[in-house]
């Protein structure tokens, strides 16, 4: 390059711009081409939708009336498609209202992971090989070789339980993955040419993360992030099966499927219904977490 | 490559201690302690303060945070791990029994895991976006996405049940079933099938990810240029995918069992507990339930120890593979 | 199946909602009268196959603190007393036993020639060392203070044992009623070590099963005892060759077990009871009994408003505690008459209690200067009357209960917040410290109406220093009268005169109100038609204490 940076900001700002909207063309092109991740897709929209939605939706308030008279109603009963539980309340209503918590979860926990993750990552890989590389990653380490489970059980027990406080120490446990890749993401990119190329022209270094390294490992990042959002959908459900999850009222897939386990021969649709919807919901997520990355994998370009 | 190691062996210290802080720490978020579970027991017990007193003083929980952290760690260095609360026994005698059953019960899992993902893998990269890809991937996605209590009690109802005895609902082994009075076939037959029904849902549970994994790292390799060079070579495809790139593709795959296993692990919790299975995951629990921080901090200082050798073998990996990554 | 005593935590029936507490004190039992009576008689063999709900605390008699621990050393052990199935004591070590002019001795004859599983002799040398080392300073047990008024014990001669009292004891069958160590075994070893001796995991007594293996996690095994000094007057007794104890945490798995002919028996949770009795009629035997104990929400006295009897006494009237038994219990329960249930010979028939009375609830409230404001809840002084539940976390049924509750509460103008938690976390956060308005737990009580002493008196109201109070009266209520009428109960022999003096009690307790008593579990002993001789003990249903009684049809 003879003529090295004639160009203004403001070009290559535009530049970029347009270079954006085609990489995101493309992507949503590649993204559309895998059907399993657009029926991912349409699912999660619906089912977001009925969480927004809910009070519009549920033919019951979040918390319904107890109506003894009409415990385990099967399924298809006059005004309950999906039956009634063992307090007589309609179980559909029920897992409207509980699809707002046990959606947010996975989001919630995920944010505060990606938000830890990335920054410690970013950080840790810029200073690749450096004693701050070797603190942030040996606590990243300690708290990703301790079974993620047996941290979760044993801190929420201490805890006073709230829906958020699960959200928050499911985020706490589950950022390392995050700040490995991103790390990783750094180590390898830092040594490529621009990276080399902006330091020469006397980039700083908190410039050359947030501006050239971290819009590269955007990528892995969602990709990593919308796969685990399910991890924490699950973890919510184990929480709930060892009596750790949202306290009622509030009310989660998770919690009406442990509770259900006492009436399984009873009524085995409370068990059926809720254990069905967090399994369509992690497949969904699961379905466009893979369909996100094989549309963002330049190498997979056919 | 041996100077890396000695460097990330010599690692391992400091992860340790910051292991042991947390693993301590943890557990002063608790308010109470043991002395509560095992006094409560009796309603007259729990009426003298005292008693509540001399138990504490006597397990030393009434010193400085600092100095009972010191004694812990300092005790572990000598090996001793020190003495379950609820139990009355040296932690160590609490963990003994339960520590291998919990890792023959996830090593058999993680070896079907393998043997299982790696061929799923292998068809759904040759056959990218092909319908029998689709079909690979949402079985592997389907096994993660289902509670895995859920899927227990399916289990337990649904096949135990009505399995006329063959298979049963909980426990490790039939009573009486031994080498010496049996011999090894049937003592063979006997422990299969009392890990039948968990092994389906760890199992079950762990493929998609490495199913997933498989199929990117076959994806990658298929890519590569001695695998161009091969099938330029006009070498028949067989030859060129199950003798150059599988190879090649399972050596990262390989690698991540550090991670896998640590999940399997946490997840023994709930596996454990539903299946009256005698291991680490339902000693975690009621360690948790009993308050019984010795325990505690000892299964997840132990389960840490065995994860970190676990993630050496990744790093150690990872640098053989990717040689774009330095570490010095 | 009542496993002799009740845990800490999770309930010894695998029904009841997961956080009980053991009530007074221990009891170990045998006696009398088979339930059916078979028609080819007893005969020895077989091998029984019962749940344990997790691994045992330890199999020390005077260490132990579980239910777990308790079914097996209470097999495994011999005490001095007995209880019919009228609750009444008979002997068991004792031979015969006596109060001495004084008042202030008990006496205890033991019967001479019971033999340890090692083969040594019992003799009054072990009855004292083992009552001696649950009341020496470095005991660290659960056992003290209930040999608190035993000031003294001294072996008279090889089979004669004083018990010196400082004062007068009615209860004292219940409190002194542990398994008998054997003396000999602990030559110099410091009660402070006691925990660490072999026997503490390896059993020996002289009870009618014999210690044989556990297996931590999974089993403990234990033998016939062909040589138990009772075997003879209890017509060969025991008969079950060899007891498999199975450790199975889950209900669930419990159930399933019980369904696969895994286990022998087992108490299902209260919405299997119907489905079992109709599918599988002749095929699982029910024994049925009320529980000696309840569910109950303990209100803080000490806290404002509920300082105010009429503000806890509305907070009882505003339950349907009927509909909730129906709703959270599938019927399965009745709702308690008085702190001493029915099955007790102190309960009080003609208690007057505190029904479902929602009107009068709100006449309560406005005597109590509340009005009811624009939102349907009352208010005073501009405070609207807000108040929160503390449940423990992971049991449909306390869900259910306190759901109910909560709704109930609601209609009458008061509102009440749930919080589930875990049942630890309760305790020392909430409980002790006193932080609470309202909280639901479990509560089992003793074969003796003293019992109620552990709850209700004001002695163990006070905070200690740190301002906790341990003791089980978290509701910190110290009514004089009461206390006075608890204490004078302990002192009185008389029976009858004793049942007047808890009954005058429980009267004030209901009209106080620290309490509202929800529900006495109607619980459902399955077991499997080959196990015969079961007997069902009121209050505890197929107790392990008479399964010496049980034998093997096949």
């Amino acid at each position: 390059m003879a003529a090295p940076h004639l160009n203004t900001e403001a070009e290559e700002q535009l530049q970029g711009l347009a270079r954006e909207e085609s990489q995101f063309r493309q992507f949503v092109r590649r993204f559309a081409r895998n059907k399993l991740a657009v029926v991912g897709l349409v699912i999660l929209i619906i089912f977001y939708a009925v969480a927004i939605f809910a009070p519009f939706i549920a033919s019951e308030p979040l918390d319904a009336r107890v109506n003894l008279a009409e415990r385990f109603q099967p399924p298809g009963s006059p005004g309950h498609p999906l039956g009634t539980d063992n307090l007589g309340r309609d179980l559909l209503s029920r897992m409207i209202w509980g699809s707002r918590i046990s959606l947010s979860v996975g989001f919630v926990a995920m944010g505060v992971a990606v938000l830890l993750g990335t920054l410690v990552g970013s950080i840790a890989g810029y200073y690749g090989g450096t004693w701050i590389d070797i603190i942030l990653m040996r606590i990243a380490e300690a708290i990703d070789v301790i079974p993620v489970f047996f941290l979760l059980v044993t801190v929420v027990s201490v805890l006073e339980p709230s829906v958020y406080n699960i959200m928050i120490v499911i985020g706490l446990t589950s950022w390392p993955g995050l700040a490995y890749i991103v790390r990783g993401q750094f180590l390898s990119l830092r040594q490529r040419d621009f990276t080399e190329a902006s330091r020469a022209m006397g980039a700083t270094d908190a410039r050359l993360i947030f501006r050239h390294i971290l819009p590269n490992a955007v990528a892995p990042i969602i990709v990593s992030a919308t796969l685990r959002i399910g991890g924490a959908i699950l973890s919510e459900a184990g929480l709930s099966f060892l009596g750790l999850g949202a306290p009622p009222p509030a009310v989660s897939w998770g919690q009406i499927l442990s509770v259900s386990r006492t009436f399984l021969k009873q009524a085995p649709w409370l068990m059926f219904w809720p254990g069905l919807a967090i399994f369509i919901t992690v497949l969904a997520f699961n379905f466009v977490g893979d369909g996100i990355r094989d549309a963002l994998d330049p190498k997979l370009k056919r | 490559m041996a100077r890396y190691l000695t460097k990330r062996i010599l690692n391992m210290i400091p992860l340790l201690f910051i292991v042991t802080l947390l693993s301590f720490g943890i557990m002063q978020l608790a308010p109470g302690g043991p002395e509560y579970v095992i006094l409560s027991a009796e309603a007259d017990a729990m009426s003298d303060p005292q008693q509540v007193e001399a138990l504490r003083e006597k397990w030393g929980l009434n010193d400085p945070v600092h100095i009972q952290y010191f004694r812990w760690v300092g005790n572990m260095l000598q090996g001793d791990f020190g003495k379950s609360y609820y139990y009355r026994l040296p932690v160590k005698e609490v963990l003994a029994s339960a520590l291998p059953n919990t890792i023959r019960l996830n090593f058999f899992a993680l070896v079907l895991i393998y043997a299982i993902s790696i061929p799923l893998g292998v068809i759904s990269a040759v056959r990218q976006y092909s319908k029998t890809d689709m079909i690979v991937t949402a079985t592997a996605f389907a096994g993660q996405a289902a509670p895995s209590f859920w899927v227990a009690s399916l289990l337990i109802w649904g096949v135990a049940m009505n399995s006329g005895g063959l298979i049963p609902t909980n426990g490790i082994s039939t009573p009486g079933i031994t080498f010496e009075t049996y011999g090894w076939l049937s003592v063979l037959a006997d422990r299969a099938k009392y890990m039948f029904l968990p092994l389906i849902v760890i199992v079950f549970g762990g493929l998609t990810g490495l199913t997933r994994y498989m199929r990117s790292s076959m994806l990658e390799v298929l890519r590569e240029d001695y695998v161009r060079t091969a099938r330029a070579k006009g070498l028949a495809e067989k030859v060129v995918i199950y003798k150059h790139a599988l190879r090649n593709a399972v050596l990262p795959i390989l690698a991540v069992s550090g991670g896998l296993l640590s999940s399997l692990v946490g997840g023994s919790v709930i596996i454990e507990n539903v299946f009256s299975w005698p291991g680490i995951g339902r000693v975690a629990w009621q360690a948790v339930n009993n308050r019984d921080y010795n325990v505690s901090m000892a299964v997840m200082l132990l389960s840490a120890v065995l994860t970190m050798i676990g993630y050496l073998l990744v790093d150690i990996a990872y640098v053989w593979v990717d040689p774009r990554i330095k570490y010095d | 199946m009542v496993l002799a005593a009740c845990g800490p935590k999770e309930s010894a029936p695998p029904a009841s909602p997961g956080t009980e507490q053991q009530g007074g004190t221990q009891t170990q039992t045998p006696s009398t009268s088979p339930s059916d009576t078979p028609s080819s008689g007893p005969k020895v063999g077989g091998e029984l196959n019962l749940r344990l709900n997790q691994d045992p605390d330890n199999l020390n008699p005077i260490l132990s603190s579980s239910a777990y621990g308790s079914a097996i050393y209470g097999l495994v052990y011999s005490s001095l007393f007995d209880f019919d199935v009228d609750w009444s004591p008979k002997g068991d070590l004792a031979e015969s036993w006596d109060t001495l002019d004084d008042g202030l001795t008990f006496r205890v004859k033991l019967r001479e020639g019971v033999l340890f599983h090692n083969g040594e002799e019992l003799t009054s040398e072990d009855v004292v060392f083992t009552m001696k080392a649950i009341k020496h300073p470095d005991y660290t047990g659960p056992r003290a203070a209930s040999l608190a008024s035993v000031e003294d014990i001294v072996a008279v001669d090889r089979y004669t044992v004083d018990f010196k009292l400082s004062e007068p004891f009615a209860p004292i069958f219940t409190n002194i009623n542990y398994g008998i160590l054997q003396a000999k075994l602990f030559e110099g070893t410091e009660i402070g070590d006691l925990e660490n001796h072999p026997v503490t995991w390896e059993p020996i007594g002289t009870g009618p099963y014999k210690f044989k293996e556990y297996v931590r996690g999974q089993y403990a095994l234990l033998e016939r005892n062909p040589d138990w000094f009772r075997s003879e007057e209890e017509g060969g007794a025991p008969f079950i060759q060899t007891i498999r104890m199975k450790v199975i945490p889950d209900d669930q798995t419990a159930l399933a077990a019980l369904e696969n002919g895994e286990l022998d028996v087992e108490t299902p949770t209260p919405a299997e009871v119907k489905r079992l009795l109709t599918e599988y009629e002749g095929r699982l035997m029910p024994v049925q009994y009320e529980r000696n104990g309840w569910g109950y929400i303990m209100i803080n006295t000490t806290k404002e408003p509920l300082t105010d009897v009429r503000i806890r006494q509305a907070l009882t009237y505003a339950l349907d505690r009927e509909a909730i038994v129906q709703g959270a219990l599938d019927g399965e329960a009745v709702v308690p008459p008085g702190p001493l249930p029915p099955v007790s010979w102190a309960y009080k028939p003609d208690l007057q209690t505190i029904g479902y009375d929602p009107a009068k609830a709100e006449q309560l409230l406005q005597e109590a200067g509340f009005t009811k404001g624009a939102d349907g809840i009352y208010q005073k002084d501009g405070q609207p009357l807000k108040l929160t539940l503390y449940a423990s976390s992971g049991s449909s049924l306390i869900e259910a209960l306190t759901t109910m509750a909560r709704q109930m509460w609601q209609d009458v103008g008061i509102d009440v917040t749930v919080q589930l938690m875990d049942f630890n976390a309760m305790n020392e956060n909430h409980l002790q410290p006193g932080n609470f308005d309202m909280a639901f737990q479990a509560f089992n009580l003793g074969l003796d109406p003293d019992s109620l002493y552990a709850l209700f008196h004001g002695s163990l109201a006070k905070p200690n220093a740190a301002g906790l109070v341990t003791s089980f009266n978290r509701m910190r209520y110290d009514n004089p009268e009461v206390n006075a009428l608890l204490e004078e109960g302990r002192r009185e022999s008389d029976p009858d005169k004793r049942k007047e003096i808890y009954g005058e009690a429980q009267q004030i307790i209901v009209n106080d109100a620290p309490v509202i008593l929800m529900y006495s579990n109607l619980y459902t002993d399955f077991h499997t038609p080959r196990v015969k001789g079961i007997v069902n003990f009121p209050g505890a249903g197929a107790t392990l204490d008479y399964l010496y009684q049980w034998w093997i049809d096949e």
